[in-house]
């Protein structure tokens, strides 16, 4: 069977790929990274021999350039902070429903390792099973198992330190 | 509190689909293009190490090896500018002074790009349009001209621009100054000031004439010297509107501000490049200072140089709300559409769209 063009899988895939990004990188750079994702894809499409699903195909392509970018990120803030120069804090332009909630959870969740952050949002929000994540990192199905053990532990001693804090 | 209830929405917002793909195929055109001139650029460096030891064998001969113009306007790509104005193909007239080692790289419908090795040379350009620009390398600078006139000269490995007409932006390892007529990078440095029949000869068919410029247009009727930087100058009249000003960073105007010196904060953020300075500035009109006009200003300025940057959601945010305060439901409207077609799925569009009804 011939391999898909670069336009059948954009249009089939682009919201799924998205989504993965968007939920692994956040949605500020999702745009951003889904191209760099579409980028690798029209790079080596024609190499696709359809030894796995397209979609983990895809789904590989996605969790490498995020990776990536979790490493560059790691490395800017890791410069800023030495140099005095963290992000400017975005000021909160208007009152936003339990926002305060919402930020706490967001820091929570920006402080667990990136492994464990991907596999509770994906599990946890996209309602992904550990068996489907597992085969599409091409882990065993007990690596997620622990990642998801640990993160919900340390997001929860995070939570709680916030609390204890206020 | 459920994850799910407060984690963001995933899904993707209206249009991204297009601008994915529109990035994706300018991504594509990129990476051909950039095979290209790495292609290119190869010739063009042997072109110029071909040239470079033609002309040193020419030269000791004691004559020019590029005369006025001519090699120029046959598009010679890395080929060694004899002193002189050469007038290129694509309409930019170059000004090499005695003794300068200034190098053509390329001069077609990507660009112009010009090498300095060593000495100073002076350019007149045209505006130009976008994708098209005028670059001048110097070591580790790269000039890049908006449509100006200007000097670039490298003296033991110190590189000095000097803006006379218009601006040029200058880069170096990622950091980016503005350079603009009078002003000379980096700051502080002694101008390379441009005779007046240096000037004329720059200026005389370049199309546009000498629009006056305080304060360079006093500089260089007083000024008789061709000083460059590998020569010794005699000028006099080297005043410029940053020399005097100590180094600052954004950590030093940060720390100014923490000490609770706004107005010097301020002065600091001002003068130094990059979107956080620029919407720090923003912040401290807005927040501290309380001056709605000024914060409406650089927040404007903000996002036209950075419609994507890293604060342009709560810049797009804050105008909505200056103009609120300021009563102009027209603005409120236009802004409010504005910041939902930009972010559709955001959780604040709600409030900038419940407030736009006048």
């Amino acid at each position: 069977m011939a391999p898909p063009t670069f336009a059948e899988v954009y249009a089939e895939h682009f919201d799924y790929v998205y989504r993965v990004v968007a939920r692994l990188a956040g949605r500020a750079s999702a745009e951003d990274l889904t191209q760099e994702v579409f980028l690798v894809v029209h790079r080596r499409l024609a190499g696709f021999e359809g030894r796995a699903k397209l979609t983990t195909w895809l789904f590989q392509i996605a969790w490498n350039v995020v990776g990536s970018h979790q490493r560059r990120e790691r490395v800017r803030r890791g410069l800023l902070a030495v140099f005095g120069r963290a992000p400017e804090p975005a000021l909160p332009p208007c009152p936003l429903e339990r926002a305060e909630e919402a930020a706490r959870l967001a820091r929570a969740l920006a402080a667990l390792p990136w492994p464990q952050r991907a596999a509770l949002l994906l599990c946890e929000v996209e309602g992904w099973s550990a068996a489907l994540l597992a085969e599409r990192l091409d882990v065993p199905v007990n690596t997620i198992y622990t990642r998801l053990h640990h993160a919900r532990r340390r997001l929860a001693e995070l939570l709680g330190q916030g609390e204890e804090a206020t | 509190m459920k994850l799910a209830e407060v984690v963001e929405e995933a899904a993707p917002p209206a249009g991204a689909r297009e601008r994915v793909l529109q990035g994706v195929h300018a991504g594509v055109a990129r990476r051909a293009r950039r095979g290209r001139v790495l292609a290119l650029s190869a010739a063009a460096l042997a072109g110029a190490l071909v040239a470079t030891l033609a002309a040193r064998g020419l030269m000791t001969r004691g004559r020019a090896v590029v005369a006025l113009g001519q090699d120029a306007r046959a598009g010679q790509a890395g080929a060694p500018l004899s002193a002189g104005v050469i007038e290129l193909p694509s309409h930019a007239r170059v000004l090499v002074r005695e003794g300068s080692q200034v190098s053509l790289l390329s001069d077609d419908a990507a660009g112009t790009l010009v090498r300095v090795t060593a000495g100073s040379m002076a350019a007149h350009v045209d505006r130009r349009a976008a994708g098209r620009p005028f670059v001048v390398l110097a070591e580790d600078v790269r000039v890049e001209v908006i449509g100006t006139t200007f000097a670039v000269g490298v003296s033991d490995g110190k590189v000095t621009v000097s803006g006379h007409q218009g601006i040029v932006g200058v880069t170096r390892r990622g950091e980016h100054a503005l350079v603009r007529g009078g002003q000379t990078w980096p700051p502080g440095r002694q101008a390379l000031r441009l005779a007046d029949d240096e000037l004329a000869t720059l200026l005389v068919e370049g199309g546009t004439p000498p629009s006056p410029a305080p304060s360079t247009s006093t500089s260089t009727s007083t000024s008789t010297s061709t000083s460059t930087s590998t020569s010794t100058s005699t000028s006099t009249s080297t005043s410029t509107s940053t020399s005097t000003r100590p180094r600052v960073s954004y950590a030093s105007a940060r720390r100014r501000e923490q000490a609770g010196d706004v107005t010097g904060a301020l002065a600091d953020y001002q003068r130094l490049p990059g979107e956080d300075a620029l919407y720090a500035v923003a912040r401290l009109h807005l927040t501290v200072l309380r001056e709605p006009a000024r914060a409406r200003a650089a927040l404007e300025t903000y996002l036209v140089r950075h419609p994507d940057g890293r604060y342009a959601r709560e810049a797009l945010l804050h105008l909505i709300g200056l103009a609120r305060q300021r009563g102009d439901a027209a603005a409120v409207g236009s802004l409010s559409a504005r910041f939902r077609a930009r972010y559709p799925d955001d959780p604040a569009t709600r409030a900038p769209a419940a407030g736009t009804a006048p």
